[in-house]
């Protein structure tokens, strides 16, 4: 007893900062997925504890069917992505091909570009019967119907893949930049054809890095609320992310989304925990120890067939569907085509004046964005330290909290944020609190990520050195690790800066009539059918986020957006 | 003459909540006390965000009072309110919504401020007493009729009845709205309903309409060509038609279907004054007339519409009842669910 007293004592007031920080972390993790599971086990009107919900949820073939379809178009998406990113990847990390810089820029350029924004483009671009594609082959190759229609299962896989497959690329070229000639080599000298030692030498070395990709991509994939709500609901295709928007529709059941949130929940854990397994394998067969030569293979000829397939693939992701919005974003009706009387202004100048709505979601957006990113980075930053410097028992607790967000998909997370702070005591409802509050804590593992990483990077014997001269705790953080931080952590800041601008799954759930953002007006625009000036709102965005990206190019240099952080 | 002889039914019973709050201030007082609020939010469903910020700025300009327009279709705003109000937020000061079952609802529910508008005077007597206690009052009306691509679709070939949407040559050439998101596709999927039965969905859902949730996307989808043939409320598809879209009307033989869309100033409005006054500019002849150039029906007789469009009292016209409403779009919004799997 009395040693605790002396204990507290002793204590440095610094302590009493890391004791605020893990109430912050319980009030924004665990507090909303605690009330996502309570109130999914309660009914709302008795208050009694119930299994209802869920027999509510579940008692539909309708709302079952929704939850067959996502895992089938995830494992749709995840296969498509793999049939394209792995040898992107291996043609990148391994070959002579040419253009490599123009290919991973692109790849970067798939993966800034928001999802919807993309479904939006290619709504212009392949529907069915006024989309750009079937409009030219029913002029130029005489075709009486469309080919395309992106309003289909095989649309909707297209779309969410040609935005997901830089996250399997990423992983499979980080996994490959690591694989060095020497094991190759004895496959060659053992008489294996170049073919042969890709298939049985590179691939299984990297295979975990690609499972471990793909398991992130078909996360993603399912997780997904943009494109199933523009491409799905027209393709009448249910799954998961739009059940719970009808969940969500009067009469709202807060309850029943709930319930039939958790089995999602329980799916993307499960995955996560196979996902890291996988990675964390990957150290004992690539690793050498040795710093091992790593040669480009010769393809020859096939070198420009290899840039070529990487561009085809950048055309339908990037290239096209930019070209499609800047012409509808300035047009007067985006069928009419490219022609001096079809140009206007008049679609920003209707977003921006005209519509007093959108012109305040741009302001929410980037303030929005700037909180989170700044306090998501505060909090992860703090917790980081406390992790690495072991200055707390529970370190590791703390860690696991910060990165628990990463698989909550953002519905899920908005719908615990909804059931924890919308009313009593709280009443946060329809405040710009409750966003950024949910965006901090769904980019708090990107945050935590990059800010442990770069704490681990500086020596605690410069902070040291503080202590030993008298200084405190805070005054080494300030002096020393901040200064020292700076540009890593800008580069932190940004990678949550940009996901939180374009964020719609948890943003639909909890914006109110003054604290709407782009993604949602856009999502509106698109709803309203008013395609034009969606597309000049969708072009507005993307070029605030290229400027963005741009500058952290310049500032922290250029593959601070691709870098794998584990 | 419209008759709404359930509703007077319905008032009695509403009396002993109605009549308390039933206030008919001096306009001068009640416009004052607006300007003091200086502010309103207006959840509008019944006409396209366009159309609601003009309104919303020649309110303005006309008060000084700023106005928040959130637009979104009739079951999502509705949505929203419900939502606002079971968490005691006051956000939305006025609702117009498409849905009279909506009203019915909130009004039972205690969630509408009973407020009787002087204008209500100025207005054909046609439009006026939807709520007879006063909760609620015609704001709008317009005409669901059937819609076209005249670019690729010959006058002769249009569909002429309700009916003829069933043709097999529509096939993945129909665009809705969803009945369970928007409040004019609503009230016309219970006519459907009540005059044809689930076979009529049956039929439909063969011939793979595209379902969008607001009904301005099918209008948007017809006029770019990407569908067809659609039904939709008479005003937006004649204002794109002037923009010089190739859309053009098709009254049905069936009749035409005639919704009355309501709006009314809700329990806890945070600029109580500011809504009473914008319910007065709802009916006044500035905001017919802003209705009127979007080829809306004009309720002022001194407002008179745009040239080209049919008198109601020339055409054919079904009026749905209270019971149509009420009853009958959530009832069908399930049905289209069960039917096209969305």
């Amino acid at each position: 007893m009395s040693n605790l007293r002396t204990r507290l004592y002793n204590l440095e007031p610094s302590f009493l900062l890391w004791v605020v920080l893990v109430g912050v972390l319980a009030l924004l993790v665990v507090y909303p997925l605690f009330w996502l599971l309570v109130g999914s086990l309660y009914s709302p009107g008795s208050g009694e504890f119930t299994f209802a919900n869920f027999a509510t949820a579940y008692g539909r073939i309708r709302y079952i069917a929704a939850f067959r379809n996502s895992i089938v178009m995830g494992l749709a998406v995840t296969a498509a992505c793999a049939v394209v990113a792995v040898p992107m990847a291996w043609a990148v990390s391994r070959t002579n091909m040419p253009g490599k810089g123009l290919v991973r820029a692109l790849t970067l350029g798939a993966f800034i570009i928001p999802p919807y924004l993309g479904a939006l483009a290619w709504i212009l671009l392949a529907g069915p019967n006024a989309g750009w594609l079937n409009s030219a082959l029913k002029r130029f190759a005489g075709l009486e119907e469309g080919v395309f229609n992106i309003f289909s299962f095989p649309g909707l896989v297209f779309i969410i893949a040609v935005y997901s497959y830089p996250y399997l690329f990423v992983f499979t070229s980080a996994a490959l930049d690591t694989v060095s000639s020497e094991m190759e080599d004895a496959a060659n000298i053992l008489g294996a054809r170049k073919w042969q030692t890709v298939r049985r030498i590179t691939l299984p070395l990297v295979l975990p890095a690609i499972l471990g990709g793909a398991i992130i991509t078909f996360l993603e994939a399912i997780a997904l609320f943009g494109s199933p709500a523009m491409i799905a609901i027209p393709a009448r295709y249910n799954v998961v992310t739009t059940q719970l928007l009808e969940f969500f529709s009067y009469p709202v059941r807060v309850e029943v989304a709930e319930a039939y949130a958790l089995p999602l929940l329980a799916v993307t854990v499960a995955l996560y925990l196979l996902q890291q397994r996988l990675i964390g394998r990957r150290g004992h067969v690539t690793l050498t120890g040795k710093g091992g030569e790593r040669r480009m293979i010769e393809l020859g000829p096939w070198r420009w067939m290899a840039l070529g397939g990487c561009l085809a693939v950048s055309a339908l992701s990037v290239i096209m569907p930019l070209v499609i919005i800047g012409q509808a974003a300035f047009a007067k009706a985006w069928t009419r085509g490219f022609s001096a009387d079809n140009l206007t202004w008049s679609n920003f100048h209707y977003i921006l004046f005209e519509q007093q709505a959108t012109a305040q979601a741009v302001i929410n957006t980037f303030l929005y964005a700037a909180s989170a990113a700044s306090f998501a980075l505060a909090l992860a930053l703090a917790i980081a330290y406390v992790v690495e410097r072991r200055l707390l028992p529970l370190g590791g607790l703390l860690g696991f909290l910060c990165m628990a967000p990463f698989v909550v998909p953002g519905i899920v997370l908005a719908i615990g944020f909804y059931a924890a702070y919308a009313s009593n005591p709280f009443f946060l409802y329809g405040t710009a609190a409750i966003m950024i509050l949910a965006f901090i804590t769904r980019f708090l593992p990107i945050a935590y990520a990059n800010a442990g990483a770069a704490i681990r990077g500086i020596n605690p014997e410069m902070e040291e050195a503080v202590r030993i001269l008298g200084g405190g705790r805070l005054l080494a953080v300030r002096k020393i690790v901040a200064p020292l931080l700076k540009n890593s952590l800008l580069g932190a800041w940004l990678l949550v800066f940009i996901p939180a601008t374009r964020e719609l799954s948890t943003a639909i759930f909890l914006y109110g009539p003054n604290t709407r953002v782009m993604s949602v007006m856009l999502l509106n625009l698109t709803d309203e059918g008013r395609l034009e000036p969606a597309a000049a709102f969708g072009l507005l965005l993307l070029i605030v986020i290229i400027a963005i990206v741009g500058l952290g190019y310049l500032l922290i240099g250029r593959d601070f957006m691709v870098r794998r952080s584990t | 003459m419209i008759r709404f002889s359930r509703w007077v039914l319905a008032g009695v019973a509403a009396i002993l909540v109605g009549a308390p709050g039933l206030a008919r201030a001096d306009l001068k007082e009640v416009e004052a006390a607006a300007k003091r609020e200086a502010q309103l939010t207006w959840y509008v469903a019944s006409i396209d965000a366009k159309n609601a910020e003009k309104a919303g700025r020649v309110f303005t300009e006309k008060y000084g009072i700023k106005v928040d327009v959130v637009r979104a279709p009739s079951q999502i705003m509705y949505q929203r309110l419900e939502q606002d109000l079971s968490q005691s937020t006051g956000n939305a000061d006025v609702f117009s919504s498409v849905d009279v079952g909506n009203f019915v609802t909130l009004k039972k529910n205690g969630s509408l401020v009973a407020y009787k508008p002087e204008a209500v005077a100025q207005i054909e007597p046609a439009f006026r007493d939807l709520d007879p206690d006063n909760f609620f009052h015609a704001t709008l009306a317009s005409i669901i009729i059937i819609a076209y691509n005249k670019q690729k679709v010959k006058p002769e070939d249009a569909p002429k009845s309700w009916s003829d949407l069933l043709d097999a040559k529509w096939k993945g050439k129909i665009a809705f709205g969803h009945p369970a998101y928007s409040g004019f596709a609503g009230n016309w999927a219970a006519q459907m309903s009540k005059l044809y039965g689930k076979t009529y969905f049956e039929k439909l859902e063969l011939l793979q309409p595209q379902v969008g949730r607001s009904l301005f996307d099918a209008i948007n989808l017809v006029s770019s060509g990407e569908r067809l043939v659609t039904a939709s409320p008479i005003a937006p598809i004649l204002e794109s038609a002037d923009k010089g879209n190739p859309l053009t009307v098709q009254y049905p033989t069936e009749g035409a279907i005639l919704v009355l869309t309501p709006s009314g100033i809700v329990k806890n409005a945070p600029h109580p004054n500011a809504a009473r006054l914008f319910m007065e500019f709802m009916l006044s002849a500035e905001f017919n007339k802003i209705l009127a150039e979007a080829h809306y029906e004009t309720m002022r007789s001194d407002v008179k519409p745009l040239p080209g469009a049919k008198l109601i009292s020339e055409i054919k016209v079904i009026r749905p009842t209270i019971d149509d409403t009420t009853v009958g779009i959530p009832a069908v919004a399930e049905l289209w669910r069960d039917v096209f799997g969305q």
